[in-house]
């Protein structure tokens, strides 16, 4: 071996000792670690901190529930029902593409959906990964309880309860209640904005729709904890408490809307008719005790989501089922306009109550004859009984004057007065979506609308609620309800109270008296007591009974009321006449009112012969509680 | 009774018997670890009640059965050990080769094999076998020279046979690392390669040889990156930027950042850290228990684990430096490097120094097989400082034996170079019995004669490897 004798010196600079170096080396790494230790939890921890709280805290909103409905009788007509849906929050779903499979392959399995069609909803970068995405709704409670009990196995998934509306009657208050739903593409921004969750639902129509801030209740905010998984380990704060929606009471009477639906149903299907509506107003306070408009729909159809074939078949129905005619359909008021026509004569002294017009069956006035709707003329009629007869040329001279007794008319601007004054021409200001302000025409809207100028023939259609005159069947009840209670415009309402959860109310509303009729009550009387012949008059002029006194004398009732017969443009009959809508309205008792009716029959021909019974059946057993053996078909 | 007294001293002076070598400090230290780790793996599962958790209950019992292995082990002459080393590989390779046929898939790696009910990865075992393995070849290659012979003989002219040497120590590891790459286990696989330069550093390879090796992958990065696994390419790409997939890749990385940084000072205490009781934090009993230490017990808990691997490791040099031959340093060398490395690099990976590479946190981390691994390194190590004095295997003065016949040579062809005779050339019994070296403090050690004062380097100093 290399055992030479020393050839060199030791050598002067040895290598640095390794264990040294090796020390060095680990002293070094030890102080990486601390420096980035101290960089991490001391210099920067509280930015950490706070982002550890940003992971954990997160606000919940707890959605309150909605408020129940009931009718006057405290009948439950909107209630909450439970239903489960299956949502993902794809941030908790498990990173790995396997595992991730597995949980839409499990998921899919319990509420049998293809692990592919599951996946689709969950696409990255089509939906907000910290939001929930609404995979199936409604699954079954058998479901829910499955993926609640295999929760530990699918991360990601939860199950909501998500309460849904039920309504028990369905069609019977379809198009009142109205329905709620997913907030419309256009509505989103602007509820979002006012505190709505984007797949929050509202209601789109009806009480549904016009209560909806009181049936929808506050939300309450929580600031909670959560686990990795996005489940709640713990309340933190409440930062605002849940307020359930009031529970509302409607003015409607379940039995007697139920009851006039059939009546109505009846006289339209006696008639041929395929759409009318029937309004009942309590006369004391405006409050509206039922309200039908025919055809209606079942609100159920929409609560658990309307199939499209089913929509479009609603939407696209002529008879327009989805739309309530009673607040929102604009009608010919016809002969029912005629009280309307006196009280504004009487009150600007055209005529008094004894002043007698010659009815000879029609006037002929610039080459134009205007025909009563009797040719052989009702003879010398006052108010009181020109309005028991309906004597159209009564009406046509008080109204655009009469050539041949030198009767000055009311002219188109005195008589618009009062029909405003009545409520026509603008809307009632119910609560309810949807309403129509009806039509009182002016020789201003003539020229704007039509181009042509105001003639007298105009006044005289105005006088009879004919030509351009229209209005709702609700606003033709408001003001049969101002008669019967001697001059008072209440505004209709459809809502007597809003309770709270426990039954205690929160809020009562009261009549509210929009204005006094500028009626004399002499004059007020004089109208009634005309409107109370029309029932119950067998004899007014010679030849005449009341016009409603045929139909309604078997009712036995102490009612007034006023007929009407309106003719719109649409095929003629063999005859060569207009067809008419058969209107009514009328109040009873005559002497100290309780209800108000107003009855429209499209197409229904005399309105004594098709609206009057029906509006005479629905104010008896009113009143009387008779029982009627008739129910509308659900 | 004083005279008794007096005597006992004498006796205690004179015979030093062995079992006084062994390191208590060390036994304590990893008793220390294994608890503080205990107790974080105990917040991290949600202990409630310590009887019904069974992962705290699993590693508490393998801990004490590592402890009894630690002791049994020093027991043992490590030189007895390092015969077998041969037959070790042999079984390591063949058990590897065994985990990628039939090894169990955990979260789609193939790392594990069930025997009789335990899982067990041998992976971590196979660390410990390339430590002797490595330090019985390098320790068959090095003469340690005498006094004379290192004043004469010129480190110059070996470069060669070092880089020989070197690559042939390489070739030994090479296989354990490939089955171990292919499992796929990045982590193990660069615990062994950080194995590999550890002892051939304590085994004197030149800087040059080793920053060269070292400066391979980095020098052929591209052909690297694309042998690399995707799971490890994307690992290295969320660490450079994990905010590009925060909830992907960059997850883990950022939660573990946002759990050590929320823990301020003195942490959010034990059981009360949020990222860790609510999930935030993934795989936190294992590779990233460093956070939920970081949360719950802040930068002093931290620090205090440091601390404990400052200690560990000091104990663990001190056998490097007081063993008395070249295969004892080895062996001690390359368990230092392995728990230093993997210490690092799991701290580095938890608080966001380096990519994230499943290295388990020495004795802190759940898993059986790592613990017991950890344990019979040190058992190993206790074998090294008791044992290194004796003379059992000093029979054969096998300097003159060329290498590859030593390796091929029989059980007392190995090539233990007893260091005494360099120091101390006429060292009787007595003497030896007296050699501070192998006393149990240096502090009194007995200084040699100023001529051969830097002879006995242990640490490869003066030693040559290769054939000499």
């Amino acid at each position: 071996m290399t055992t030479a004798p020393p050839a060199f010196p030791p050598r002067r600079s040895l290598p640095i000792d390794r264990t040294f170096l090796f020390v060095t080396l680990m002293v070094a790494l030890g102080l990486v670690l601390i420096a980035q230790l101290w960089y991490l939890q001391v210099a920067t921890g509280a930015q950490y901190l706070q982002r550890a709280d940003t992971n954990r805290l997160r606000v919940e909103t707890e959605k309150p529930l909605r408020g129940v409905i009931y009718d006057r009788n405290g009948v439950v007509v909107a209630r909450n029902i439970s239903s489960f849906t299956a949502s993902i929050r794809p941030t908790d779903l498990p990173r790995d593409r396997t595992a991730r499979n597995d949980v839409f392959a499990r998921l899919g399995s319990i509420i049998e959906m293809s692990p592919d069609e599951i996946g689709k909803f969950v696409e990255p970068g089509r939906v907000d990964p910290f939001l929930l995405t609404r995979i199936k709704s409604p699954i079954t409670r058998e479901m829910a309880l499955i993926l609640e009990e295999q929760h530990t196995r699918l991360p990601g998934v939860v199950v909501q309860f998500t309460p849904v509306r039920e309504y028990p009657v369905g069609l019977l208050l379809g198009q009142l209640l109205g329905y709620t739903g997913p907030i419309p593409p256009s509505q989103v921004d602007a509820r979002v904005a006012s505190g709505y969750g984007p797949d929050e639902f509202i209601g789109l129509s009806g009480v549904e729709s016009s209560f909806e801030d009181e049936l929808r209740g506050t939300a309450g905010r929580q600031q909670v904890e959560v686990d990795a998984m996005g489940r709640v380990t713990n309340v933190i704060e409440t930062l605002a408490p849940t307020i359930p929606g009031a529970n509302v009471v409607l003015s409607i009477d379940g039995s007697l809307q139920e009851l006039a639906a059939a009546v109505l149903a009846r006289g339209m299907n006696r008639a041929k008719s395929q759409q009318g509506s029937l309004v009942a107003m309590d006369p004391s306070t405006g409050e509206i005790l039922a309200m039908v408009s025919l055809p209606g729909y079942d609100n159920n159809l929409f609560a658990t989501g309307i199939s499209q074939a089913e929509y479009s078949r609603l939407a696209n129905d002529v008879w327009r089922p989805l739309f309530s005619h009673a607040v929102g359909g604009q009608v010919p008021p016809g002969s029912t306009f005629k009280m309307v026509t006196a009280a504004a004569a009487l009150q600007e002294r055209i005529v008094t109550p004894t002043t007698n017009v010659s009815c000879t069956g029609s006037i002929t006035r610039n080459g134009l004859q205007f025909r009563d709707w009797t040719l052989q003329g009702h003879g010398p009629v006052n108010a009181r009984q020109a309005l028991g007869v309906s004597c159209d040329i009564y009406f046509y001279s008080v109204a655009g004057g009469n050539p041949y007794s030198g009767l000055q008319g009311l002219g188109i601007v005195r008589l618009a007065t009062y029909a405003r004054a009545f409520g026509l021409g603008e809307k009632t200001g119910v609560r309810l979506p949807g309403e129509s302000p009806g039509l009182v025409p002016s020789p201003e809207w003539k020229r704007q609308a039509k181009g042509e100028p105001w003639y007298v023939g105009d006044e005289y259609n105005i006088g009879i609620g004919q030509g351009y005159l229209l209005a709702t069947p609700l606003q033709l009840a408001s003001m049969t309800a101002t008669l019967a209670n001697g001059g008072t415009v209440y505004r209709p309402r459809i809502v007597r109270e809003l309770r709270e959860t426990g039954g205690a109310t929160r809020t009562t509303y009261r009549p509210e008296a929009v204005r006094t009729l500028p009626v004399n009550a002499e004059y007020v009387a004089a109208i009634r007591a005309g409107m109370r012949d029309v029932t119950n008059s067998p004899l007014i002029v010679p030849g005449f009974a009341g016009t409603a006194f045929a139909p309604l004398r078997t009712f036995g009732l102490d009612m007034a009321g006023k007929t009407g017969t309106a003719e719109f443009e649409g095929p003629r009959d063999s005859k060569g006449r207009l067809p008419t809508h058969a209107l009514f309205v009328g109040y009873a008792p005559a002497s100290d009112p309780k209800i108000a009716v107003a009855v429209f029959v499209y197409g229904g021909g005399e309105g004594s012969e098709i609206a009057a019974p029906i509006a005479g059946e629905v104010i008896r057993t009113y009143l009387y509680g008779v029982p009627l053996a008739t129910s509308l078909d659900r | 009774m004083r005279l008794h007294v007096r005597q006992t001293c004498v006796w205690h002076e004179m015979q030093r018997p062995p079992w006084q070598n062994f390191d208590p400090i060390l036994l304590a230290v990893s008793i220390l670890l294994v608890g503080y780790g205990l107790l974080v793996i105990a917040s991290a599962t949600r202990v409630v009640d310590v009887s019904t958790n069974p992962a705290l209950i699993r590693q508490a019992v393998i801990g004490v059965i590592g402890v009894i292995v630690m002791i049994a082990l020093s027991f043992i002459d490590y030189r007895a050990v390092g015969q077998i080393a041969p037959i070790l590989y042999i079984v390591m390779i063949v058990t590897l080769v065994f985990v990628l046929v039939l090894g169990t898939f955990v979260a789609g790696a193939q790392r594990w094999l069930d025997v009789a009910g335990i899982r067990i990865q041998p992976s971590e075992l196979a660390k410990l076998i390339i430590v002797i393995c490595l330090a019985r070849f390098f320790a068959g290659r090095t003469k340690e020279p005498t006094a004379n012979e290192i004043r004469a003989t010129p480190t110059t002219g070996m470069f060669a046979e070092h880089v020989r040497t070197s690559l042939v120590a390489l070739a030994i590891v090479a296989p354990a690392v490939v089955l171990v790459y292919l499992q796929p286990d990045l982590g193990t696989t660069l615990v062994l390669i950080a194995i590999y330069f550890s002892i051939a550093y304590f085994a004197g390879a030149p800087y040059a040889v080793l920053g060269g090796l070292a400066s391979v992958p980095l020098l052929g990065f591209p052909v690297v990156w694309q042998v690399m696994k995707p799971y490890m390419r994307r690992r290295i790409t969320s660490f450079l930027s994990p905010d590009r997939d925060p909830l992907g890749e960059g997850y883990n990385l950022i939660q573990a950042r946002i759990s050590v940084g929320s823990g301020g000072w003195w942490g959010r205490g034990l059981g009360n850290g949020t990222q860790t009781q609510l999930n935030f934090l993934r795989v936190q009993h294992t590779d990233f228990i460093f956070a939920v230490m970081g949360e719950e017990l802040g930068f002093m808990g931290g620090c205090g684990l440091l601390v404990l691997y400052g200690v560990l490791l000091w104990r663990c040099l001190r056998a490097v430096h007081v063993s008395r031959d070249a295969f004892g340093r080895y062996l001690a060398g390359g368990v230092t490097g392995m728990v230093l490395f993997q210490a690092f690099v799991n701290i580095g990976m938890n608080i966001g120094l380096l990519p994230v590479t499943g290295i388990p946190l020495p004795f802190i981390s759940f898993g059986g097989s790592s613990l017991l691994t950890l344990f019979a390194s040190l058992g190993i190590l206790q074998s090294v400082l008791v044992h290194s004095q004796s003379r059992r295997y000093d029979a054969r003065p096998s300097v003159e034996v060329p290498a590859r016949s030593r390796l091929r040579a029989g059980r007392f062809a190995l090539p233990f170079v007893p260091d005494t005779d360099i120091a101390f050339p006429s060292v009787t019994r007595y003497d030896r019995m007296a050699d501070p070296i192998v006393g149990r403090d240096e502090t009194v050690r007995a200084r040699p004669p100023v001529g051969s004062r830097r002879l006995p380097d242990p640490v490869g100093r003066g030693g040559t490897i290769g054939r000499a």
